[in-house]
């Protein structure tokens, strides 16, 4: 086994090391559980992997593998995770549910950081005027072809009241409805996937 | 005219690229000329190269050694598939007209897949095989997620992740391959491939070859992705799955057995096993269904095993009936789906209890359908029986595979009878308005049934040279064999599936996760590699 | 440098697979099993004592050029399906508020 070891020359040592380092790096992004790591730890088994085709006589594969691996994968990656941990609200209510005495102090504004806090979301309070165009106006069409999760409007049938609508679909949504159930002037309305045949 | 293949594949994609660059509301026209050009210039070539296939090897790039270079070619077999590709695409084309509307981006993704399936049909070369089967991978994945419900989005990311990780286990025995031959252009490969004959290598890259093709094949026990794909797509995109795309699995599967056919291994037997196996499964869990759609979907599966119990059997007569039924399938499953899209767009649901009445409320669809049914279940006259008597006659000698073949075909029967419920009923009152074309449409696939019915000796002598002349077309034998299958068949519904047992309400909800697919993905793998490797 | 190395890379892979309970996963196993298969090719195709197989008058003796063409196609086709993955997975988060298979497989879709 030493003689093995002895017999070796310094490249071939190196590509013995990588491959070993390879081998962990894989098992681990395999046990993680979390995402974040996994992404930095692929973002290292393509560099690895990289200088292992490099060392296989092959340049231009490592040229790609780098720039596609290392950069690439990671950016869409957290383009798309940002984008996933958004919770985006439209308030329709326009009333002090959110923003009381010009601060975010409302009881609508409390239990949605509860929630949204509990949940690891960023929570996105918005009014933007895109969401009221005509073609898009109606609240399950709203939910079911932009992206905003959770529409406020008032109850028409209370007084003081609030109706939150959501798809649902959504596990988030039935989650808020358990926090939902401590108070009586808030409801909550689901909207079921419609499939409309063809 | 010997660039003619070339040009097949280039020519959808062109267009594709035209359609979505340029929005005109007309383009939908362009899409039908494009396929009239197609047709013309397939036929031509067909004509010209009917009787010398070796002269149609076409090496890309202007190399001069057949082994490097990306090569294409073309045989009886693969005409036969490029025909049945364009008039697949004739009926989807039609199916979808509509007189001044075009939605671009969805004609975009079509026709480049028509594209990339010609590519496939055509390739001789393991790596450009290789590239082509990712690329369908890629664009059905797109097609199946373009309806943008939840549930479609989920079963194409099921699909996309099975199908790519078998299509890397083929990479995986292309490497196998290169090492051991230092080529991968399939017709060198056919020739040299006994000289490594019985090394460990070779079976183990036939395994992992198969293990892929059988993903994409909608083998058991991998078939979970093809129900959920075809169930949530749109009909006319699950027409053409179902009809044209797992044909795609079942071309490879053929063209890698002719590749490993001089190695002489024995696969005969377990495929046959694993098609019996994938039929029984099938038309369980259809018949345990109360969505038209997933019923059709699980009928497909069950009929694909049908298909690879004719496709391994070493008779060639045999063989010929499992590539006619592929054909037939193709033909009749597109017609079942393109009508049950129409039924569904016309009563806003997919559950069965809730259609009733078709036969008075559209009762040119209704006979379409019909047809289509009388043709899957294999009434004389229509194709369906015809492919299905070439099968039981080469499995004359065993009572075992002519006692598996009626358990499936009453499987079968019994499940249209239950979808023919459909048709009994009330008039509905007020639905929208028809398009003509669709009536087209289904017109001209059912004449194809009613055509393969009867013509079959002329068509397979002109396609393969096969002799068919002792199959007959109508026999009182035939008939009283389908007398009595539809007779049992309707007892079976009226005694067990009528009142909703427990049993099948479980086989309904059996749901296989993720984790569970690829966990018998790999035993898969292992069971064929212990046969193959070890025994 | 060992074959058998890479071979356990390409098994690990396959272990993540099937054993993965996020989809997320599931979309890097599929990128870790693609990299091992072409470290595989690329290392079947390297001889021993040739060259770069780059246009070099002085040269003569280079490792085979032909599974360095096919590899990167290969990276580019793994790079494609990860993205289009990645993006089906930001609209699956989107309906089902979550990434885990089987919260995403179980449910039924509340209609059907």
């Amino acid at each position: 086994m030493v003689d093995f070891f002895q017999s070796l020359t310094l490249i071939e040592m190196t590509a013995y090391a990588l491959q070993a380092l390879l081998i962990m790096i894989a098992f681990a992004i395999v046990i993680h559980k979390n995402n974040g790591t996994i992404v930095i730890l692929i973002a290292s088994f393509s560099l690895v992997t990289a200088s292992l085709y490099v060392i296989n006589n092959a340049p231009d594969v490592a040229i790609a593998e780098v720039a596609i691996g290392s950069a690439i994968i990671p950016l869409i990656y957290v383009i798309s995770i940002s984008r996933q941990r958004e919770f985006i609200v439209l308030d329709k209510a326009m009333d002090d549910f959110i923003i009381h005495d010009n601060t975010f102090t409302g009881v609508g504004y409390i239990l949605l950081k509860r929630f949204s806090d509990f949940y690891h979301l960023e929570l996105n309070i918005t009014n933007d005027p895109m969401y009221y165009k005509d073609t898009v106006s109606r609240d399950q069409v709203l939910t079911e072809q932009t992206n905003v999760d959770l529409i406020i409007t008032k109850d028409p049938q209370k007084e003081d009241g609030y109706v939150l609508k959501g798809k649902a679909s959504n596990i988030l949504m039935s989650k808020l409805e358990e926090m939902v159930k401590d108070y009586d002037n808030i409801r909550l309305i689901k909207f079921k996937d419609r499939d409309l045949g063809e | 005219m010997s660039q003619i293949p070339v040009i097949l594949i280039f020519l959808p994609v062109l267009t594709a690229l035209f359609i979505y660059l340029f929005k005109w509301r007309h383009m939908h026209l362009l899409a039908l000329l494009t396929q009239t050009g197609m047709t013309i210039l397939a036929i031509v070539y067909f004509l010209h190269f009917k009787d010398q296939f070796e002269a149609t090897h076409i090496i890309l790039g202007g190399w001069s050694d057949v082994r490097i270079g990306i090569s294409l070619a073309n045989d009886g077999l693969s005409m036969a598939f490029i025909f049945l590709t364009l008039f697949m695409w004739w009926s989807v084309l039609t199916y979808l007209y509509r007189f001044g509307k075009t939605e671009h981006t969805f004609l975009f993704f079509l026709m480049f897949l028509q594209g990339v399936f010609l590519g496939l049909l055509q390739s001789n070369d393991l790596f450009n095989l290789f590239v082509f089967f990712e690329l369908t991978t890629i664009i059905v994945t797109i097609l199946i997620a373009y309806k943008k419900t939840g549930e479609s989005f989920r079963a194409a990311i099921y699909y996309l992740l099975l199908n790519t990780s078998g299509v890397l286990l083929f990479l995986i025995a292309i490497v196998m391959l290169y090492n051991l031959y230092g080529t991968i252009n399939i017709r060198v490969l056919s020739e040299v491939i006994h000289t490594h004959a019985d090394t460990t290598i070779l079976k183990f890259a036939y395994v992992l070859m198969m293990t892929g093709i059988s993903v994409k094949a909608a083998l058991f026990p991998v078939f979970t992705w093809l129900p959920k794909a075809h169930g949530v797509a749109q009909s006319a995109i699950s027409a053409l799955l179902s009809g044209l795309i797992v044909k795609g699995g079942i071309y490879l599967f053929f063209r890698i057995n002719f590749l490993f056919e001089s190695a002489g291994l024995p696969y005969h037997n377990i495929f046959f096993i694993l098609g019996l196996l994938t039929a029984l499964s099938g038309i369980i869990f259809a018949l345990a269904q109360k969505n038209i759609k997933l019923m059709l979907a699980y009928s497909t599966v069950s009929q694909i095993g049908l298909i690879i119990m004719g496709l391994s059997s070493p008779d060639i007569t045999t063989f010929y009936g499992g590539v006619l039924h592929t054909f037939n399938h193709a033909l009749f499953k597109a017609l079942l789906f393109l009508g049950a899209g129409v039924i569904i767009a016309v009563y806003r649901t997919k559950k069965l209890d809730e259609i009733r009445g078709v036969f008075r409320t559209m009762p040119i669809i209704s006979v379409m359908m019909i047809i289509g049914m009388l043709a899957i279940t294999g009434m004389p006259f229509f194709n369906g029986y015809i492919s299905k008597s070439i099968i039981k006659y080469g499995f004359e000698d065993s009572v075992f595979r002519t006692l598996a073949l009626y358990l499936v075909n009453i499987g079968t029967t019994t499940l249209f009878i239950k979808m023919s419920h459909i048709f009994f009923g009330p008039k509905m009152l007020s639905y929208p308005m028809k398009h003509r074309q669709q009536n087209i449409t289904l017109l001209l696939l059912a004449l194809a049934c009613l055509v393969f019915g009867n013509f079959y000796v002329e068509i397979m002598d002109a396609f393969f040279g096969i002799d068919y002349a002792h199959i007959t077309r109508i026999s009182l034998g035939g008939l009283l064999d389908y007398g009595i299958t539809v007779i049992i068949g309707i007892l079976i519904y009226l005694y067990v599936l009528k009142k909703d047992v427990k049993l099948v309400k479980g086989i309904r909800e059996f749901k296989i996760s993720f984790e569970t697919a690829n966990i018998l993905f790999i035993a898969l793998l292992t069971v064929l590699t212990f046969y193959f490797v070890i025994l | 440098m060992n074959p058998i190395l890479t071979f356990i890379v390409i098994l690990i892979g396959f272990y993540g697979l099937a054993t993965s309970n996020n989809i997320i996963k599931s979309v890097f196993s599929v990128t870790i099993i693609e990299s091992g298969v072409i470290l595989l090719f690329l290392n079947l195709g390297n001889l021993e004592g040739g060259a770069i197989p780059i246009l070099n008058d002085q040269v003569s003796y280079i490792v085979d050029p032909l599974p360095q063409a096919l590899m990167i196609t290969t990276i580019v086709i793994g790079s494609t399906v990860t993205a289009l993955a990645l993006m089906l997975c930001i609209k699956i988060f989107h309906h089902y508020g979550t990434v885990e298979w089987k919260e995403v497989l179980g449910r039924k879709d509340v209609k059907s």
